[in-house]
């Protein structure tokens, strides 16, 4: 499944001062991916982006995307990366061609060339009747779709969404997510971030976890599904005197018992239903003795709110 | 570099739709006909036998009244166009929004400033080449009387010297853009020390000699007044002093003709190297600042 | 002869009177004394009492006067020795090309011919006599001339010899042939207009020059006439010359005063005019200008259509 590491970093640290923004980030990202950066605001999500884009500079560590140092070879990452910036901003007297044309030209576009494709984006983002307002007029869910294309017009081979639906009615967000699901049918590798974990879950197939510059959790919607919620809604926890195999082997047989971990003296069970009963009884009959035992309706969006109730 | 040409020919399109722009040109321009009016007026009776550059005349004529580029020129027209080209060349971009999408797009990131600065010089220069070639073409209207090659040289070191002052302004305002993330900080910044500088010359009357050349020496108004005095009047009175003076010192007495263009050049050449230097300082200290700088996520 | 004895003690006396009075006496003085016909004011009026006489006498017998103009003499008669007044016929003998008039000396009335004279009163009586050109156009010679008076009655007659010195009047007048005081010149190219020089004097001219000055205006400018100068200018006569204005290629368009005169060698005549020149703009230069003026503007144009947007 993972051909080449479309990003990558290692260690990737920024420090403000001395307030640690991304600390020891070790992240990849493959080819044809939608990752999802989820997290607080302030969690390092936008840092990270701008460190791979090579605006910012990273304290320590390395970053590559498509193999290129984003520091030292900050042309050629940028021809290949797109990226909307969470406050998108165009020029307010410009109207929505002239801010795209911009762009095409940055790029190196033929004038053709970027005729061709701005009518062909303006008319996908829904946006070719407003082409020659002036974006000043625009509303924001306009602009953000008008950012859609401003990233879309230089055909990257990875784009960066940051906070791509912050501030937009619900019919927009619908709106964005689905160009944004439509780029990665055309195999781009997209990097979303945004601190709503719906979002997160509707359009990536993979999902890092951002907290106080931390990478708390990543994989595959699938994958911490499979480990936190994909597999059960509910996970006992409960705290035996001696956690031995063969209890472990117990619970693990009870039907409806997806996983079991144990550390210590703790033993962590996934289950669809509320199985508290039946755990009880598999502790009693192998002699242990149940010291504490507590039901939490676990999932992504708990771990989620998790961490964003601690930053 | 064919980025920096893209950003630069952006900012002119900018420049040239804009409407402070439009109306600010448009003022100067007004000013270049009430200046080639007063002109008209007042040279007849400034022209003299012994005047050698009858077209240089009309640049220089009336030298202490409001409406000449002698006054104009260094403390309004230049400052006043130079910071309205500059104050908000950075600051906008990041207030917009525009800025990191703008740097996300492959071009180095002094491709942006080098663009602004470049386009900003470019307006400049169109402004002043403009009112100049309107005076001109105006008074040789008026007066029938074509300027000689060495008029045009001091034409040409006339404008070359307004755009390095006007570049002066420009850099400054750029600095500030550069420095204040607030568009109407840097502009009140800029504002300030066009006032601040514009005092210094005012107070440089009234102080002892010593200190007014000191003044004179810093203050651009001053550098940029006097270099034009040099231009534009060959024979300036100032230059009489300094004749005179040298007269006094070594007992020999240089021939009273006009400068030639080359000699006015040497004499301004140490306001002229002020001229770039502070233009220079400036632009290197917001460019160094802009490129150092890290765009944060907020 | 007792006229004859009259006559010889009154050029006695008169002769006397000279020798006292010396130089101070009007040359007049002289030349009628070589008169025999004339009687002398300095006669006083009771010497010749018991004889019938007139005499003329005046009080300014000669007059100097430019030449064209008339000359007034006022002459006293007195009549003594008579016992009844007597009407005597009066007359002037003047010289070719002038006429005279009498008139009373005082007082209005038209030309007289002949005035009566009491012997009793004791002072005389006044006549004016005028002598003047016979033709406006023939404007005498510079000279002396003399005029006699005569009063006569039968016998009895009187003259007095006047002298009228005709001096020469030198005037010019200069104007513009066009009779317009203003002419457009072109800096840096030949601008020709034509003045007109008048002998309005008495006397012909010689030599006349002209020259021009330029109020305050630098060097550079040449004011030449064709031609430069004319040799004779006869009375009432008028040339023409041809004025070239070239002013200098520096020179501002605008107006300027350029003030011509003429004047002949001797000085004796000076006239001047002043014509005001509009130097225009060399026509090329015209253009020049209002091209650099209409690519300025056409040129930002330019730039506002290409750069702006909309």
């Amino acid at each position: 499944m993972s051909q080449q590491a479309v990003i990558e970093t290692e260690k990737l640290t920024k420090r403000y001062h001395d307030f640690v923004a991304v600390d020891k980030l070790n992240l990849r990202i493959d080819e044809g991916e939608v990752f999802g950066f989820l997290g607080p605001n302030g969690a390092g999500k936008t840092t990270t982006i701008l460190m791979l884009l090579g605006l910012t500079e990273p304290t320590s560590g390395t970053a590559r995307v498509y193999g290129y140092d984003p520091i030292r070879e900050p042309l050629k990452v940028k021809r290949i990366v797109g990226y909307m910036p969470e406050k998108i901003g165009f020029y307010d007297d410009l109207t929505a061609r002239e801010n795209l044309d911009y762009t095409a030209w940055l790029n190196g576009l033929s004038r053709e060339e970027a005729a061709r494709k701005m009518s062909e984006l303006l008319e996908m983002v829904g946006l070719a009747k407003d082409a020659e307002k002036k974006v000043g007029k625009f509303s924001h869910g306009m602009k953000q779709r008008l950012g859609i294309a401003d990233v879309m017009i230089k055909d990257p081979k990875v784009a960066f969404f940051d906070e791509p639906t912050s501030g937009i009615d619900p019919e927009g967000v619908d709106q964005i997510l689905s160009l944004i699901t439509d780029m990665a049918r055309k195999k781009m590798t997209v990097v979303l971030s945004s601190h709503q974990l719906h979002l997160v879950q509707k359009v990536c197939n993979r999902v890092g976890i951002l907290a106080k510059g931390h990478l708390v959790l990543e994989g595959s919607v699938e994958q911490l599904g499979r480990e936190s919620l994909g597999g059960g809604k509910f996970r006992i926890q409960l705290q035996v005197a001696d956690p031995a195999t063969k209890l472990i082997d117990a619970i693990k047989s009870i039907n409806g018992v997806i996983d079991v971990e144990s550390s210590n003296d703790l033993l962590l069970v996934s289950c669809n239903d509320d199985l508290r009963p039946q755990v009880a009884r598999a502790v009693v009959d192998s002699g242990s003795l149940l010291v504490q035992m507590k039901i939490e309706e676990y999932g992504l969006e708990e771990i989620y709110l998790k961490y964003f109730r601690e930053s | 570099m064919s980025r920096l040409f893209v950003v630069c020919w952006k900012e002119l399109a900018d420049h040239f739709s804009s409407w402070r722009f439009i109306i600010l040109s448009l003022l100067v321009y007004v000013a270049g006909v009430m200046i080639i009016r007063m002109a008209a007026q007042n040279i007849r009776s400034e022209v003299t036998d012994a005047t050698q550059f009858v077209f240089l005349k009309l640049f220089a004529s009336g030298e202490t009244s409001f409406l000449s580029f002698q006054t104009l020129f260094p403390f309004f027209i230049l400052p006043i166009v130079g910071i309205t080209l500059g104050f908000d060349a950075i600051n906008s971009e990041r207030a917009n929004g525009t800025l990191s999408r703008l740097l996300s797009q492959p071009l180095y990131r002094d491709s942006v400033i080098n663009g602004k600065f470049l386009a900003g010089i470019i307006t400049l220069s169109i402004l002043v080449l403009g009112i100049v070639a309107l005076v001109a073409g105006m008074g040789l209207y008026m007066i029938g009387v074509p300027p000689m090659a060495e008029e045009i040289f001091r034409l040409i070191g006339f404008v070359f010297i307004s755009i390095i002052y006007g570049a002066f302004w420009m850099s400054l305002a750029i600095l500030f853009s550069v420095f204040f993330r607030r568009i109407a900080t840097s502009a009140l910044a800029s504002i300030a020390m066009w006032i601040f500088f514009f005092l210094l010359v005012i107070v440089g009357a009234t102080v002892p000699i010593e200190q007014a050349i000191l003044i004179s020496r810093v203050s651009p108004i001053s550098l940029y007044g006097g270099a034009i005095q040099v231009m534009l009047i060959p024979n300036h009175p100032a230059l009489w002093a300094a004749i005179q003076q040298y007269r006094e010192l070594t007992g020999v007495l240089v021939e009273p003709n006009p400068l030639s263009f080359s000699q006015s050049l040497l004499i301004i050449w140490p306001q002229l190297t002020s001229l770039i230097a502070l233009t220079a300082l400036c632009f290197a200290v917001s460019y160094i600042r802009f490129m150092r700088e890290e765009i944060r996520s907020t | 002869m007792g006229k004859f004895k009259a006559v010889c003690y009154v050029a006695c006396l008169i002769l006397f009177m000279a020798l006292i009075g010396g130089l101070l006496a009007q040359p007049a003085a002289f030349a009628m004394s070589k008169d025999a016909v004339s009687t002398s004011s300095f006669v006083p009026s009771q010497a010749a009492s018991t004889e019938e006489q007139i005499k003329l006498d005046s009080k300014y017998p000669t007059i100097s006067s430019y030449a064209g103009s008339s000359f007034s003499y006022d002459v006293d008669l007195s009549y003594s020795g008579g016992k009844e007044p007597r009407t005597f016929d009066l007359g002037v003998t003047v010289p070719q090309g002038f006429t005279a008039s009498i008139a009373p000396g005082y007082g209005e009335g038209g030309e007289i011919r002949a005035i009566r004279l009491d012997p009793t009163k004791n002072y005389p009586d006044t006549i004016k006599v005028t002598v003047r050109p016979a033709y406006a156009y023939l404007v005498p010679e510079p000279g002396e001339y003399s005029v006699t008076v005569e009063a006569s009655s039968g016998t009895i007659k009187g003259s007095i010899q006047l002298k009228a010195v005709v001096t020469a009047q030198y005037n010019l007048s200069l104007d513009p042939a066009t009779g317009r005081f203003n002419t457009d010149a072109t800096a840096g190219s030949d601008n020709y207009f034509t003045i007109k020089v008048t002998n309005t004097g008495t006397a012909d001219l010689n030599n006349i020059v002209f020259s021009s000055d330029i109020r305050g205006m630098p060097s550079g400018w040449s004011v030449t006439f064709k031609p430069e100068k004319i040799d004779l200018l006869k009375i009432g006569d008028t040339r023409e010359a041809e004025v070239n204005i070239k002013p200098s290629p520096k020179t501002i368009a605008g107006d300027y005063i350029i003030s011509i005169s003429a004047e002949p060698d001797a000085k004796i005549a000076f006239a001047s005019m002043e014509m005001r020149t509009t130097v225009l703009t060399p026509t090329i230069w015209g253009w020049v200008g209002v091209g650099i003026v209409v690519l300025v503007i056409m040129g930002l144009a330019v730039m506002f259509m290409r750069l702006g947007r909309r």
